[in-house]
């Protein structure tokens, strides 16, 4: 997940990491904003589309959820 | 050998206790759900809301009042983190919930030991193996003699003391228990594995340290030298609180040790299994915000039947493990902090010195005559 940030970024959250180790600076972050928190993929879902009665189809908002590592995944089960 | 305090229950009984404590356990786990998430998920946020303030003020603390609660607001962090949060989560008590932040393979928690090295010698060796003389390491650390079966050594005459400083600094003595340097003695665990761990936890603490007694310490500019009594306070009341709670867990009046053989364990059924668990655990009384700063190990009888049931239940399943108890004539013990503690104080201070055994050989008998004596004792001390 961490691939995708800049170095510079990177650097900096393994620096933030001191402070908040065990646990990471997402996970404090993910309480004032759950796009910041870095353990899960996480993004906005812009629209749900039912097409059966229990299948439905969703689709991130891409302006939201800008991370490439979001929209290079495969949605999964927690979005937000 | 000591007389065993199941002597009066036919296996046919023992079957049946083992079926009603089942039939608990599976009607609680049919009850979890989204309350008891929403329940581990609150504590998480409270616990991250005061780490956070705590840390804030310690910042500052050059200013007396800001030290005061960054202290007090750290410390009460570091105790819901290790007790209600770290050790229940590690126990897989929420793995139910298949949150991948919230599960027993994934967690890490704010101590010096790490979570993988405290699994295996806490969640295997302890509680399968509870209060079994020579199998239990947690029966006296390793380093003490809480039990006339224990055979003594000179320097047990120091335990008192060394108690002290092993409240003081729990979390590190946790971290060497880990190690199992007492099996490698033995031969029973290779050196090879010695160093694994030791690296291992080396690692861990290395963070830990930086963290609490460096970093912050060092952000705080002109506040450091604060900042750092801060930190090393707050983990000073976590050590010497969950010292307390987990030692009232086992060891005080009632909590019963035993002397079995590798054959009686092998031989032990899932009703002989819940007896002894109920047999060797002692509760403690108090308000709903002391068990939860306990992390509801202050049920620890209901912890050992039960260790993978999400801890908030404990409290509403207790007077049923109770009835079960009264109904076949088992003790369960039962007692305020204060007078739990007191006797295991004086059980380190009276096993410091040889023998004790024919004082405490009349107990395991007493209890089985009259089961009620311990609990009119809890009443009383209720009452008081």
């Amino acid at each position: 997940m961490r691939a995708t940030l800049p170095i510079s970024a990177r650097r900096f959250v393994a620096a933030a990491s001191m402070l908040t180790t065990p646990l990471l600076p997402g996970d404090y972050l993910g309480y004032v904003n759950p796009l910041w928190a870095r353990r899960e993929p996480r993004g906005v879902v812009a629209g749900v589309l039912p097409e059966t009665a229990d299948a439905a189809t969703i689709w991130p908002d891409l302006v939201h959820s800008r991370r490439r590592r979001f929209r290079n995944r495969t949605l999964n089960r927690r979005l937000i | 050998m000591t007389p065993s305090p199941i002597e009066h229950l036919t296996p046919d009984e023992l079957e049946a206790i083992g079926a009603e404590l089942d039939t608990i356990r599976d009607e609680v786990m049919a009850d979890v759900g989204e309350q008891d998430a929403d329940y581990i998920r609150k504590v998480i946020k409270t616990q991250r809301t005061l780490e956070v303030g705590g840390r804030a003020a310690l910042l500052v603390s050059l200013f007396p009042p800001a030290w005061l609660l960054g202290t007090a607001a750290l410390s009460v962090a570091k105790i819901l983190e290790n007790m209600e949060i770290g050790h229940n989560v590690m126990h897989g008590q929420w793995d139910w919930m298949r949150d991948p932040e919230i599960h027993s393979s994934t967690w890490e928690w704010d101590n010096v030991s790490s979570a993988e090295g405290w699994k295996h010698s806490h969640n295997f060796q302890h509680h399968m193996f509870a209060n079994v003389v020579g199998k239990d390491r947690d029966l006296g650390y390793e380093i003490m003699r809480i039990d006339p079966e224990q055979p003594w050594h000179p320097v047990y005459l120091a335990q008192p003391f060394y108690n002290l400083v092993l409240a003081a600094l729990f979390e590190w003595g946790v971290a060497l228990h880990d190690l199992e340097l007492d099996e490698a003695r033995r031969g029973r665990k290779p050196w090879s594995a010695v160093g694994h761990d030791v690296k291992r936890l080396a690692r861990k603490a290395g963070k830990q340290v930086v963290k609490d007694y460096l970093v912050w310490p060092a952000l705080s500019g002109p506040s450091a030298v604060p900042a750092l009594f801060g930190s090393l306070s707050a983990n000073l009341v976590r050590n010497a609180w969950s010292h307390a709670i987990i030692f009232c867990g086992h060891f005080p009046d009632g909590a019963e040790t035993f002397d079995y053989t590798e054959e009686q364990l092998d031989g032990e059924t899932r009703g002989d299994w819940y007896v002894r668990q109920l047999l060797g655990s002692a509760n403690l009384d108090g308000p709903r915000l002391f068990h939860i700063m306990a992390g509801n190990l202050s049920f620890q009888i209901e912890h050992h039947l039960f260790p993978d049931v999400p801890s908030n239940r404990y409290q509403e399943i207790a007077p049923r493990v109770r009835e079960v108890c009264e109904r076949h004539g088992l003790p369960y013990t039962s007692g305020p902090l204060y007078r739990q503690y007191a006797q295991v104080l004086i059980k380190i201070a009276r096993y410091a010195l040889p023998g004790g055994g024919s004082s405490e050989a009349s107990e395991p008998g007493d209890l089985e005559a009259s089961p009620s004596a311990s609990d009119a004792r809890a009443l009383k001390a209720v009452a008081a």
